[in-house]
């Protein structure tokens, strides 16, 4: 994320969301075992990121 | 696409919103021992990456939902009761091996996941580009 404005602008001030060329955000997420990971960590592979809805 | 993963030669990464624990069921029954499950229960970075919640009718009552709950059906799925928010999106993303964002697929509703030969294409792409120029021949 750039700082950019979502497209409803400053009234609402939503961070526009990533796109291609922006760097992996700087976010904690929680492994199975219960580790933390760095999503920026994952860097340095290409990586494809599959992110679930609800699990049933 | 989790079952294809080993035809996609790259890293697979599943992210979740579901509590690690309940994950970590998932990823047992489904055999994805070798690939990372991570937790996001704030949904930050769904947030990050412009993961949406869908309306009530396009998650529950778009013909294409129905038909691909059929699908599974027929396939021998057995249907069961959600515990976390149904109307949550998912999607795809690929990262480069520079740390940046390459490629995003954004579900515009729970059926529409890219296909096998669309990732293909994307990783490609993303190789093709970082390829650097050819020489000039002699």
């Amino acid at each position: 994320m750039k700082g950019r404005l979502g497209r409803r602008g400053a009234r609402a001030m939503v961070p526009a969301p990533l796109g291609p060329g922006d760097p992996v955000p700087e976010l904690t997420l929680t492994d199975t075992r219960g580790t933390q990971v760095q999503l920026a960590a994952l860097g340095g592979v290409e990586t494809l990121l599959i992110f679930l809805r609800h699990l049933a | 696409m989790l079952n294809e993963r080993p035809a996609l030669d790259v890293r697979v990464v599943v992210v979740g919103f579901a509590a690690a624990g309940a994950l970590g069921e998932y990823q047992h029954r489904l055999g994805l021992d070798d690939v990372p499950v991570l937790s996001d229960a704030e949904r930050r970075s769904y947030a990050a990456f412009g993961l949406g919640r869908g309306s009530t009718a396009r998650v529950w009552l778009h013909p294409r939902v129905w038909r691909r709950y059929w699908q599974l059906l027929r396939a021998g799925h057995r249907l069961q009761a959600a515990h976390e928010d149904t109307r949550q999106l998912g999607g795809d993303a690929l990262l480069g091996p520079d740390g940046r964002v390459q490629w995003i697929h954004r579900s515009r509703g729970p059926e529409d996941r890219p296909s096998l030969e669309t990732v293909r294409r994307e990783i490609e792409r993303g190789r093709a580009h970082r390829r650097p120029p050819a020489a000039p021949g002699p």
